[in-house]
């Protein structure tokens, strides 16, 4: 593992509306070293968009963080200035959001679009904004005319190509992937990843990739945490996790890839699995959410190293549970 | 938007007919200094066969009021004051709510407070509080003369002002739901600055609100105008002239510029005798305000064209 370029640690992010309170992300612990692809997994709602908007400081008003840290090249990002923190985004750390239909604004043309940010650093001559679009437009396999035309006339695939070149625009050493290929066919799908993996490669920059899919992670990924509940459940390299996933959520959600040879009628679904082993080392595994006693849930637990650089969420409490 | 404003026959009506009006008004004291006035009609033997105030069919084709002055050149006279002052002050309504909304939209964010205070407001006429706001400027300018100019400026804020609150409640909400868009999140993911957010993804997407609310708001001003003038608050003030003879000497409160409301106002008590006189004003608010709503029925058919597309 090489020395890292962004670290998050124990980040505790909450939501305020009305009178009531909703932790989102809770404690999350996250390294991304230089030059590597990271992973990160995790159902619906499990607090991953949250991780990574509170990179960028770009979490909705009416969320707040509540402690932790996000170092940057030896910067708290939490406490940088809006200043600082504007010339961070997009030229340092940028960001190719979930939907790429919702994040491209309708009435502008993408030639414009894809010069945005490059715009807010340099003043560029018309002639330079074109050269460089058409550059960028180029880079990620779209054509010349795609330039004067609305994100209404684009394929899906082709708008997360224009999100993907307005990312790569200044140039960042970490691009935070957000589910970029969710709503793509298959075939669209490897080609998005790999334009965001050979950028990774031919710049030795990092990618924080969201995923829930675990065949993706297994392709692209040198790290995979696995997020449950706001909490990372299981951390460690990719191929260590394959080999020996230990939380049952982990196995659930490897054992759901379909493969070719699985001869089963159905595939497997995550719940098929959570009921098979309750512990591990005679700790439970948290946080147990299929268990009705809230004393259990609420019980304080923690990442427990069960093998070199490799991670497992368990409670603290040492509870008679049989391996 | 300009271009397919060109298109919509009841948009260049409406624009035309204030426009004419607006020119005829401003061209008109250069060419043509206003007949004089006429207090008595005689008959052809020498005798007074009528006094002022004289209806249209005596003095085609408007009348006079009063004090003989013809009504036809009064309302052409004041059409530029009563239309440029409502397009005036619309304009700045709108100028100042957005930049208010656009400076205040963070400590604006959650306040409900404000919200419904300025909701309950607007159930109160705004008549009533241009009313209240203006009657201690003329109070004072009894025992301290304020000039014209500063009158109409001072009147012109308050009317201003009044408007202000519902219109940055408005666009408070418009832009709060705007810089939400994923689009914008995504515009700052790259680094853009807030000015630039503004100036190229939000004020583009309110723009075609602000000719609505533009045209709506001077609708708005012209009600009020003509309310404020029943209530005899004249803008630019008045001055106390004697009236009548030694015998019968009263004060008589005078507006100033002869903007519409002061006609109206000046003569309200003349309402029965010679109800021409207040008529034909609000003719002219009736015609003007209609010619901003065709214009504003143009722009409402295009935002919901663009809309659809
Ligand atoms: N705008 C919001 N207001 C209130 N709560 C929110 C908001 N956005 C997210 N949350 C809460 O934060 C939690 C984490 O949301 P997040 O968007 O990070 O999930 P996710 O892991 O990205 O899910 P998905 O795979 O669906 O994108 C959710 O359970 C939700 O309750
Ligand atoms: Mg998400």
């Amino acid at each position: 593992m090489s020395a890292p370029l962004l670290e998050i640690k124990d980040l505790h992010v909450s939501f305020h509306e009305k009178k009531s309170k909703i932790t989102a992300v809770q404690g999350v612990d996250l390294t991304i070293p230089k030059g590597e692809t990271v992973a990160v997994i995790g159902e619906s709602g499990s607090g991953k968009s949250i991780t990574s908007l509170s990179i960028l400081g770009l979490l909705p008003l009416s969320a707040s963080i509540d402690s932790g840290a996000i170092l940057f090249k030896d910067k708290n990002l939490l406490k940088v200035s809006n200043k600082e923190m504007q010339y961070i985004r997009g030229s340092e750390i940028s960001m190719v959001f979930q939907d790429a239909q919702a994040s491209l604004n309708p009435a502008m043309k993408v030639g414009v679009l894809i010069t945005e940010g490059l715009k807010a650093r340099k003043k560029l001559t018309r002639h330079e904004q074109r050269s460089e679009a058409l550059r960028l437009l180029r880079m990620v396999g779209l054509k010349n005319h795609v330039y004067d035309q609305f994100p209404s006339q684009l394929s899906g695939g082709m708008k997360q190509r224009v999100l993907i070149a307005m990312a790569l625009s200044g140039e960042p050493s970490l691009l935070i992937a957000d589910e970029p290929t969710t709503s793509l066919d298959v075939t669209v799908q490897s080609q998005i990843l790999d334009l965001i993996n050979n950028y990774k490669i031919e710049n030795d920059a990092s990618i924080l990739l969201i995923t829930h899919d675990f065949g993706v992670v297994a392709e692209y990924a040198d790290r995979v945490y696995v997020m449950f509940g706001g909490k990372v459940v299981e951390a460690g390299d990719v191929y260590t996790l394959f080999r020996n996933p230990i939380h049952p959520y982990t196995k659930g959600l490897i054992s759901s890839i379909p493969k070719i040879s699985d001869t089963e009628e159905r595939l497997k679904s995550v719940s098929d699995f959570v009921f098979e082993e309750v512990g591990y080392v005679g700790r439970r595994f948290a946080p147990e959410t299929y268990s009705i006693e809230n004393k259990v849930y609420d019980a304080p637990s923690e990442l427990v190293e069960v093998e070199p650089d490799h991670y497992v969420r368990l409670f603290v409490e040492k509870e008679a549970v049989g391996r | 938007m300009i271009k397919q404003l060109l298109k919509q026959p009841q948009f260049l009506l409406g624009f035309f007919i204030i426009i004419s009006l607006l020119f005829v008004s401003l061209g008109l004291n250069s060419i043509y200094e206003g007949p004089k006035e006429v207090k008595f009609l005689y008959k052809n033997d020498g005798s007074i066969s009528k006094v002022a105030p004289f209806s249209p069919t005596d003095i085609p084709p408007f009348g006079t009021d009063r004090d003989g002055r013809d009504l036809f050149y009064m309302i052409l006279d004041g059409a530029k004051y009563t239309l440029l002052i409502a397009l005036g002050v619309a304009f700045l309504r709108l100028v100042s709510a957005v930049l208010i909304s656009f400076l205040y939209k963070g400590q604006l964010k959650n306040n409900t407070f404000f919200n419904d205070l300025v909701q309950s407001t607007l159930y109160v006429p705004a008549t009533i509080f241009a009313y209240m706001l203006m009657i201690p400027l003329f109070i004072k300018s009894t025992t301290d003369p304020i000039s014209f100019g500063k009158m109409v400026i001072i009147q012109c804020i308050i009317l201003t002002l009044i408007g202000i609150p519902s219109l940055v409640v408005t666009f408070s909400g418009d832009i709060k739901n705007i810089m939400n868009k994923d689009y914008i999140i995504s515009t700052m993911s790259l680094g853009a600055k807030k000015k630039y957010i503004y100036r190229k993804h939000v004020l583009p997407e309110i723009k075609p609100k602000l000719f609505l609310l533009f045209a709506q708001q001077a609708v708005q001003i012209l009600i009020l105008l003509a309310h404020l003038g029943v209530l005899a608050v004249f803008v630019g003030g008045s001055q106390t002239e004697m009236r009548g003879d030694f015998l019968n000497l009263t004060a008589e409160n005078v507006p100033i510029a002869g903007e519409w409301s002061g006609i109206i106002g000046h003569s309200f008590q003349e309402v029965l005798t010679a109800p021409w006189i207040i008529l034909i004003p609000l003719g002219f608010f009736f015609v003007s305000i209609f010619s901003i709503n065709m214009m504003i029925s143009g722009l409402q058919n295009i935002i919901s064209k663009n809309k659809r597309k």
